[in-house]
């Protein structure tokens, strides 16, 4: 079952440092994105666990998107390393449980390329259509 | 009174500490219009509408500019009239304004933290075309309802006093981390200079003239390198390198090598080991313009003024030793390890001067084009101990050349080297050497070829305008090669007038190229050890290019001079009295304050498994006695250990599990009444 375009849920957990940073110089310079990405700031993409990522998709968000500062560059020494090995893990158990691996996403943004967090967001949803496509989303 | 009263007396207390805990919040929403910005965007009054009846929301309003004076005393007359504990302003970034709202809500006696701050600027009208209001105003309520959900438990955070260490690093012992010390110690905090040469100065020393005064650099430098080295707040480090660096901002533990000079502290520099040591090298410090012993002093003027042995290129014959009338002289002496402790740190390593022979056709050190020389050579050519005696002559054959030729721009603006960046002095020093060789020598032709002449600044066009006087020529264009006639060993620099469009090759005999200035050899590893981040042209990265260009990107470590960019003396002296002032704030305070975003431990359910003491990276957590810890000071709240606890032990203030579940259910299902 798919929503109508626009309708859809896109939790967007930031880091306070670069991801945030970015997605404030993507709305500075106005880059357009859809209305479906919700941005919530956290302090390091390291802190998004499991549990929250879960809540988000039980809670009605068709997708979750974690995104962090560039490899190297994370604020916290390595939470953006930690996210996505802990994603791609979790990539894995849904692809396990027969739900598509596509909703839950790691990416990394520059604070200073507000192009970097569109991006991520555009491929966010693009990921979703794909996931809806196969019929692997909760909904 | 007896045992009953007492529990009782405990029970009245826990509970009125309980009641303070579990203070009904009470909720102010301010979504803001933002002139145009937000209202055109979004319904402000529908969202309004929407969020007024949700739990524990007593004021919701909305104004043009909430950031004005008028909107931010509607947020204190909320908590005065309304008994308002908890604010929500919907408005711009949490950077931009969140500080604003944090700082109004504490005049009025709240905890800035009770603060939160909703994006539906950035965050959703300025991302959102106006064709689609609707739907950017149902996201806005989403993000402020999520925002209301997250502000129902916020707790205060209180802020710590941490004491600083008054003792201040300086790296890097050249014109910037000179006038860094000079100006640290006037104000009474001991420094420790470390420098990797044997003596302090600098490129600043190698110089023969300064623009755009022709004024003697060595006779303005002389007041600081001495000034420094008499200093009784400073400890001289010459001959040192940075080994480790641990802590942050106010206590940072530093380890530094020091390599053996062979030569004791009672040298008294009367120069008679040098006068009498067989070995004789071209010295590095003249870039090869000169030729120095096995036992040297850099240049005559160097501070510190004792002398020291290069071990590689020593025969060990040990005249030295023998000669010295005060004994100084001891190949027994071993590098040590010094470790001090300091509460910040500057850095202000300088540059390296670009290594022209990665460009192939200038030919630039290979073999028959030794008459093709850097700008620094020149410079070490003119100096009084030079090979040349200080006059213009080739290198190749020691003859006077009837013409030299300047070329501009090499190893910055040229993409194909990676140096995309414009160095910004080589068209002042190129100007000032050009000027050099005409009052040196007035038969000399000097041709200058350039991209482009960039002399902004005071004086410093007015210089150009003098040496198009004095008779020098300039060529707009960049040369694709040098070529050298294998009969007659002419050199020709092959070149377009881009401004008469004619190609040309211009006959010369001798050919300074000004090379580009470059981050200096070990930055990488001093980077890492420093923990600080560096840009992609190499040099270190400072905190924000236009606000605050001399911090780093690490508290407590400043940035001065050529290490963050390119830079003239003056611009680097200026940028060292900035760092300065920067790095002396904490330490003249003697404390600096943190706010305590710590995570909170539930010692009950914690299973002392471990995984939250791996999980930090800033070794903050440690298990003893069978008992979880926490250094606060070391913590920077990055909350990395939340998620990983099993047990949910451990929990970020502010950040907790069940605050996040709430942001999410607010904005995931809207609105929603807990």
């Amino acid at each position: 079952m798919s929503k109508e375009k626009g309708k859809r849920d896109v939790l967007a957990f930031m880091c306070a440092e670069c991801g945030q940073g970015a997605a404030v110089t993507a709305g500075v310079a106005r880059l357009g994105y859809s209305t479906s990405i919700k941005i919530i700031r956290v302090k390091c993409s390291g802190l998004v666990g499991p549990i929250q990522i879960m809540d988000a998709l039980k809670n009605g968000a068709d997708s979750v998107a974690v995104i962090g500062c560039c490899f190297q560059a994370c604020h916290f020494f390595n939470g953006n390393f930690l996210s996505m090995h802990r994603i791609k893990l979790m990539k894995k158990l849904f692809k396990e449980m027969g739900y598509s691996d596509q909703m839950i996403n790691h990416y990394t943004a520059r604070a200073a390329e507000g192009e970097t967090a569109v991006g991520d967001f555009e491929d966010a949803i693009e990921r979703l259509l794909v996931a809806e496509k196969e019929g692997g989303t909760f909904a | 009174m007896t045992n009953s009263s007492n529990a009782n007396n405990i029970a009245e207390i826990d509970q009125k500490s309980k009641s303070k805990e579990k203070e009904e919040p009470r909720i102010g929403v301010f979504v803001c219009h933002c002139g145009h910005n937000i209202a055109d965007t979004v319904d402000v009054e529908k969202t309004i509408e929407e969020i007024k009846g949700l739990d524990n929301v007593v004021e919701a309003q909305h104004y043009m500019f909430m950031c004005s004076k008028q909107g931010i005393e509607m947020v204190k007359n909320s908590i005065k009239e309304k008994g308002v504990n908890r604010t929500v302003v919907a408005s711009c970034s949490v950077t931009q304004h969140g500080p604003t709202f944090a700082k109004a809500i504490e005049e009025e006696g709240l905890n800035k933290h009770l603060h939160f701050q909703a994006n539906i600027r950035e965050g959703c009208s300025w991302v959102t075309s106006k064709k689609k209001r609707p739907e950017a105003t149902k996201k806005a309520i989403k993000l402020v309802s999520g925002a209301i959900n997250r502000a129902r438990k916020l707790e205060e955070v209180e802020t710590k006093q941490i004491a600083t260490t008054k003792a201040a690093l300086v790296i890097g012992g050249g014109i910037a981390g000179l006038r860094a010390t000079m100006d640290l110690a006037n104000l009474g905090i001991p420094v420790y200079l470390v420098e990797r040469e044997s003596s302090i100065g600098g490129h600043m020393t190698q110089l023969y003239k300064t623009f755009p005064t022709n004024e003697c650099p060595q006779c303005s430098i002389s007041p600081l390198t001495n000034g420094v080295a008499s200093h009784k707040n400073v400890t001289l480090m010459t001959y040192s390198t940075v080994k480790a660096v641990e802590g942050s901002l106010g206590n940072f533990e530093v380890k530094i090598q020091t390599k053996p000079r062979y030569v004791h502290d009672n040298c008294t520099s009367c120069g008679e080991c040098s006068a009498n040591c067989p070995v004789e090298v071209p010295s590095e410090w003249d870039s090869g313009m000169s030729m120095r012993k096995a036992i040297y002093k850099l240049y005559p003027q160097a501070i510190p003024s004792t002398y020291v042995r290069d071990k590689k290129v020593c025969i060990e014959c040990q005249t030295c030793v023998n000669l010295c009338p005060v004994g100084a002289v001891d190949f027994s002496m071993k590098k040590k390890m010094t470790t001090i402790k300091v509460g910040s740190i500057v850095v202000a390593t300088g540059y390296d001067e670009y290594d022209p022979s990665e460009i192939e056709p200038y030919h630039y050190g290979q073999e028959g084009y030794e008459d093709i020389i850097t700008q620094l050579q020149f410079e070490r050519m003119l100096n009084p101990v030079s090979l040349t005696g200080s006059n213009i002559l080739r290198p190749s054959d020691g003859r006077v050349p009837k013409r030299v030729v300047m070329i501009q721009c090499v190893g910055s603006r040229n993409e194909q080297v990676g140096n995309e960046y414009c160095t910004g002095v080589c068209c002042m020093f190129g100007n000032k050497n050009a000027q050099m060789i005409k009052e040196i020598n007035p038969k000399i032709d000097v041709i200058m070829c350039y991209i482009d002449m960039r002399t902004p600044g005071i004086y410093y066009e007015e210089f150009y305008k003098k040496s198009q006087e004095k008779g020098i020529k300039f060529i707009r264009g960049r040369p694709s090669e040098i070529e050298k006639d294998p009969i007659t060993g002419e050199l020709s620099v092959i070149v377009e007038d881009t401004l008469s469009l004619t190609p040309m090759e211009i006959k010369t005999d001798m050919i300074i190229l000004s090379a580009a200035m470059v981050p200096p050899k070990g930055i990488g590893p001093l980077g890492s050890k420093l923990q600080i981040l560096r840009m992609k042209e190499g040099f270190f990265k400072e905190f924000h290019i236009k606000m605050n260009p001399t911090k780093s990107s690490k508290d407590g470590i400043f940035l001065a001079g050529a290490i963050q960019g390119p830079k003239d003396i003056t611009q680097s002296v200026a940028q060292a009295g900035s760092a300065a002032a920067l790095a002396a704030a904490p330490l003249v305070r003697g404390y600096i304050e943190k706010e305590m975003i710590i995570p909170l431990i539930d010692h009950s359910n914690c299973s002392i498994c471990g995984i939250c003491v791996t999980a930090c990276p800033f070794g903050a957590l440690a298990i003893n006695d069978e008992k979880l810890e926490l250094n606060e000071v070391a913590c920077k709240g990055c909350g990395l250990c939340q998620p990983v606890c099993p047990t949910a032990a451990i929990q970020l203030i502010n950040t907790r599990e069940d605050e996040l579940y709430d942001e999410i259910v607010g904005i995931t299902g809207g609105i929603t009444n807990v």
